[in-house]
């Protein structure tokens, strides 16, 4: 099923009942096209609701995307605007996308590239994030990965290994209960790092920003 | 402080939760841990001044009720604000997290059931540290109070017995 429109789509809603969802973002294609559910398209918005148990949908490059689904995988292939999907359990994965905003309670999440924001709260399922803006980051029991960060980082799990490698000097807020703290700043840049056994801070100094890293049970390393 | 009026009445339901508290007590112990609930209250009843009310504790989080959605969801803010504040000051040690939802709700003795409850629960399931979700009902009810560039969108969720999805939206702060 295709839809051309006057008004140029912007934001796509995918809310299916269960069942994987994959949104492919093509070059030069100017129409969602769905395959096996109905879409309503009201201005720039367009609404797809689906039970089936695999939807497929094509879509221009550049399109915000907002998509839930009971259980199933969710994936994301091409270029997007922003990015949010809600999820009970399946793996997430998301090539490209301006701003990122993945809620999963048991499925891992893989980001390739987020030039923006990336806000990913996962109950269980590692996190892995190769390129990104600012970063949130909840686990209950999955590992966190971020490579290539270019901007404040907030990275918080009740037990398990927290690794990121900041390709900007950004603040680092990082905090395990049980797990290794691994975090790498650019080379030259100079970091104040605070974790529960350094001294306190007497004299700010000059420093680019602040590393903050606290872990219940495992080693801190700051490089 | 408003009376629960028994039957069927609409009304603003949010629960609160703090982010890593079980792991708090592990490491504090249980007094500490008194301590955190105990401020948490204080901080919150500091913000409702009698436009809503706490209906219940569970556990670390709360479950507060608004007569009005727009007054309820200005409380809410100001919960956010004064709890992250007092973080920034050393004064707070976890980050809350908060969910909200209107609709119907049906007072029963002190406390109120029905799929809004339910609902309002599940939101504040899937909200991150010192983030409060909202559902579309929510920010339609604010509509020409100027909030809905405050938002943005998280997602559809599933609520059992609720046919049609619940749209989240985050408030950006």
């Amino acid at each position: 099923m295709a839809h051309d429109t006057q008004v140029p789509l912007e934001v796509l809603r995918i809310a299916c009942t269960s069942g994987s969802v994959r949104v492919h973002a093509v070059a030069g294609l100017a129409e969602v096209v769905v395959d096996g559910a109905a879409i309503a398209i009201e201005g720039s918005e367009a609404t797809v609701g689906a039970t089936s148990s695999r939807l497929r949908v094509r879509v221009p490059e550049g399109i915000d995307l907002v998509i839930g689904t009971s259980s199933g995988r969710v994936e994301v292939v091409g270029n997007v605007g922003s990015v949010a999907v809600v999820t009970t359990s399946g793996k997430v994965s998301v090539d490209e996308a301006l701003a990122a905003d993945i809620r999963t309670r048991s499925g891992k999440v893989e980001l390739a590239a987020v030039d923006g924001e990336c806000r990913i709260i996962a109950a269980s399922g590692a996190v892995m994030v190769g390129r990104c803006g600012p970063a949130h980051v909840t686990t209950t029991s999955g590992r966190i990965t971020l490579r290539g960060v270019h901007g404040a980082v907030h990275a918080h799990c009740s037990s398990g290994r927290i690794d990121i490698t900041m390709a900007t000097a950004q603040d680092v807020d990082a905090e395990t209960v049980s797990g290794r703290i691994s975090i790498a700043m650019p080379a030259g840049a100079s970091v104040r790092v605070e974790t529960p056994n350094s001294p306190p801070v007497t004299d700010d100094g000059e420093c680019d920003c602040v590393v903050t890293a606290r872990s219940g049970s495992g080693r801190v390393d700051v490089t | 402080m408003s009376a629960v009026v028994p039957g069927i009445d609409t009304a603003a339901i949010v629960f609160t939760d703090l982010v890593g508290f079980t792991e708090y007590t592990d490491v504090h112990g249980d007094r500490a841990a008194v301590d955190v609930l105990d401020r948490q209250s204080s901080l919150v009843q500091d913000q409702l001044a009698g436009r809503g009310r706490i209906i219940k504790e569970l556990g670390d989080g709360l479950m507060l009720w608004f007569g009005d959605g727009p007054v309820g969801f200005t409380v809410v803010c100001n919960i956010l604000s004064s709890v992250c504040a007092a973080r920034d000051r050393n004064e707070f040690p976890l980050a809350v997290r908060i969910g909200m939802h209107v609709g119907e709700v049906i007072g029963r003795g002190d406390d109120f059931v029905g799929q809004t409850v339910n609902i309002a629960s599940r939101v504040a399931d899937l909200a991150g540290p010192g983030e409060l979700l909202v559902t579309e009902q929510v920010v339609r009810s604010l509509d020409g109070n100027g909030a809905n560039s405050a938002f943005r969108p998280v997602g559809p969720t599933s609520v059992k017995g609720v046919g049609a999805p619940i749209w989240l939206h985050r408030l950006a702060i």
